[in-house]
């Protein structure tokens, strides 16, 4: 789904083993790195005129030892006990470094800091004010505060690597004679978690969760044993770790992943289960949607799938039943189907260890996101309820609350921006700093789109921007999410960059498709429903002087001007 | 007495980890007698000190012995027991047994 990425590792230590990981692991993105000189960080990081910034970078990792960037903290290791102000103000220089390094890397990742196990420092009272573990907790504290708002730098835990690694994380005889700190399985496991995050930045986060329901989320099967005796809750060790794993998903749909259900079931059984079962946690009301019936699962997944207006690439498929998770598998490959453990209680640790739902940040819409689902339910009902679309949308009562993009809106602009993948006209992916630098040019201009209506809020849905030159404007990011597909917020968002073109005084709006394997939703509306003129192939042209048609029966309000 | 396949397994098992960080093209050969470092070697040495560490932990691991594989002195161009894993895995049953009977 992505082209190679370029990165640049910055250490003080030796980082080819990283660069390995980064390059030969098979997980997406590919990578090509580039290595910084070996230690002199700070000097690198915040030289622009350094070779190495010849090149760009979509990422740059910077990976430190706090004893060789932080002196005093090389002091406190010898027991010189300097003062903790000493060692926050040159953690402080270090910070400045990352930020001026952050202006020249879409993505940073800042490694914190940490000690070898065997580093027992003052003992029981090392965790005490002026021990050397309370230190390192200060300056870990430091720098994820320093660096908290820069958009497009993240600071990655190193301890579950090293946990992982157990005894072997920091072998002396790797550091002496080849200066590397870390065991090969520790820089596997930092790869792996970068290689995560920088596909789930570039839109491969998934969004919803399938759960079988028999032995996947309760233990026994409801329709032979009874809802009576399902292992869920109480005092037995798989009815807890049925008990905990839904938890689990009541978790993440708290966090806006959706929750669905596809079960070979009789329907009636399975919600008497969920309603009068004491013990379980999720509710019917936790799930966007579901199918329960004896058909194959491939086909309800994809009409599921069709239901939410969501891609295979979006799903997350969780069985017991091997031979369903393989045909799943097979016939719809875009789906993350995990190896399921056999043993019930490890279903959790399983859960949790997806790396398939990192974000580059949690909005209020993402928190209310089944909510939106489950109005979004209710908008299809309604429509099923009425005679014709045009009713069905004037009953809805919707508002397009449409402004020029701000600070406070970035966060879910640049979400939106980069996990959109089917109303989307270029797939352009960048990250929120280099989006607002974008927007900030003279000749570029960019909206977002809030939409509300009788049923509820759908948040912060759309984004739309061009780029102008003399007479003409040519569509740069056309965005609209799924939820909101086919009610003519599209047409808003048209209407909103023609008008902005009036008073520019241009003569036409031009759009060109950027094909996808996913976006045909977006040329089908350029086709079928923009009002546009095909020019050429895939290129889409809008004559300002003539009047582009009412988004009836939509209320627009606009909250702020472009200056 | 150190069984000399159970040496040549840990020697296997360090390989198969240390492949982990190479590209395809340049994995290390897990047969016998296979060249490992030196002029028919496919290392170099950054992979020969993972090798070296790697082989030194799995050694610990299965024969809770602890050994030094590489002679410092020496420098790596001359250590020749890294030649093959057969000269490896002869090189570690003697350290070991000369461990067990000193």
């Amino acid at each position: 789904m992505h082209n190679q990425l370029s990165g640049l590792l910055v250490s003080d230590f030796t980082s080819d083993i990283l660069k390995a990981f980064l390059t030969n692991l098979k997980e997406t993105p590919s990578c090509t790195i580039t290595q910084g000189p070996f230690g002199n960080t700070i000097p690198v990081l915040k030289d622009p005129a350094h070779s190495l910034w010849k090149n760009s970078y979509d990422f740059t990792v910077i990976w430190t030892q706090a004893h060789s960037v932080i002196p005093s903290f090389k002091k406190a290791l010898e027991f010189q006990e300097p003062s903790e102000e000493e060692i926050l103000s040159e953690c402080d220089l270090f910070i400045d470094a990352v930020k001026d390094a952050a202006t020249r890397s879409r993505f940073v990742f800042v490694v914190d800091w940490n000690l070898p196990e065997f580093f027992h420092g003052y003992g029981p009272i090392d965790l005490h004010q002026g021990g050397l573990r309370y230190l390192l907790l200060s300056l870990n504290k430091h720098l994820a505060d320093g660096l908290k708002n820069i958009p497009n730098v993240y600071l990655l835990g190193s301890e579950k690597w090293l946990q992982a690694a157990g005894e072997k994380a920091c072998d002396p005889r790797l550091w002496y004679m080849s200066k590397i700190p870390f065991d090969p399985s520790v820089f596997k496991s930092a790869a792996i978690d970068i290689k995560a995050a920088l596909h789930c930045f570039l839109g491969g986060t998934k969004k919803l969760i399938i759960v079988d329901l028999d032995n996947t989320l309760w233990g026994g099967i409801v329709g032979d044993d009874g809802w009576q005796n399902l292992k869920i809750g109480g005092h037995d060790p798989q009815g807890e770790a049925f008990a905990d794993f839904q938890r689990t998903l009541k978790s993440f749909h708290r966090r806006g992943i959706i929750l669905a259900i596809v079960s070979k079931n009789q329907p009636e059984i399975v919600w008497q289960a969920f309603e009068q079962h004491p013990e379980m946690v999720l509710k019917r009301t936790d799930f966007a949607t579901w199918r329960i019936n004896w058909q194959d699962k491939v086909e309800n997944i994809m009409d599921l799938l069709k239901e939410l207006n969501l891609t295979e690439e979006a799903a997350v498929f969780i069985d017991d039943n091997p031979a369903e998770r393989d045909r799943v598998q097979k016939a719809m490959p875009a789906v993350l189907v995990p190896a399921w453990p056999l043993n019930s209680l490890l279903y959790t640790k399983t859960l949790l260890s997806l790396r398939c739902f990192d974000t580059a940040s949690i909005t209020t819409d993402d928190r209310k996101r089944n909510e939106m689902y489950t109005q979004e339910k209710q908008r299809t009902q309604l429509r099923q309820s009425m005679q014709n679309a045009q009713e069905w949308l004037a009953s809805l009562e919707t508002t397009v609350t449409t402004a020029p993009l701000t600070d406070a809106d970035l966060p879910r602009a640049a979400q939106l921006l980069n996990k959109t993948n089917q109303m989307n006209l270029s797939t352009r992916r960048l990250s929120e700093g280099d989006l607002m630098n974008w927007g900030k040019a003279a000749n570029h201009r960019i909206w977002i789109f809030r939409v509300h209506d009788k049923l509820g809020d759908s948040g912060l849905t759309g984004i739309a921007s061009f780029e102008y030159s003399k007479s003409s404007a040519c569509i740069t990011d056309f965005i609209l999410s799924c939820r909101v597909f086919g009610r003519h917020i599209e047409n808003v968002m048209i209407k909103t960059m023609i008008d902005e073109c009036q008073r520019l005084g241009l003569q036409e709006l031009k759009a060109v498709y950027l094909k996808t394997d996913k976006n045909q939703p977006c040329l089908e509306f350029f086709n079928e429903a923009s009002h546009f003129a095909k020019s050429e192939e895939n290129t889409f042209v809008w004559k300002i002087k003539d009047k582009y048609p009412d988004a009836w029966p939509i209320i627009i309000k606009n909250r702020g001007t472009i200056q | 007495m150190n069984d000399k396949n159970a040496i040549r397994d840990a020697v296997t098992a360090a390989i198969i980890d240390i492949n982990q960080t190479l590209p395809s093209d340049r994995q290390i050969s897990t047969t016998p007698e296979a060249a490992l470092y030196g002029p028919q070697g496919m290392m170099d040495s950054l992979t020969l000190t993972l090798l070296i560490v790697a082989v030194e932990q799995k050694i610990e691991q299965n024969f809770s012995q602890s050994i030094t594989l590489l002679d410092y002195s020496l420098g790596l161009g001359e250590n020749h027991v890294f030649s093959s894993i057969d000269a490896l895995g002869e090189h570690i049953y003697s350290l070991l047994n000369s461990n067990t009977h000193a």
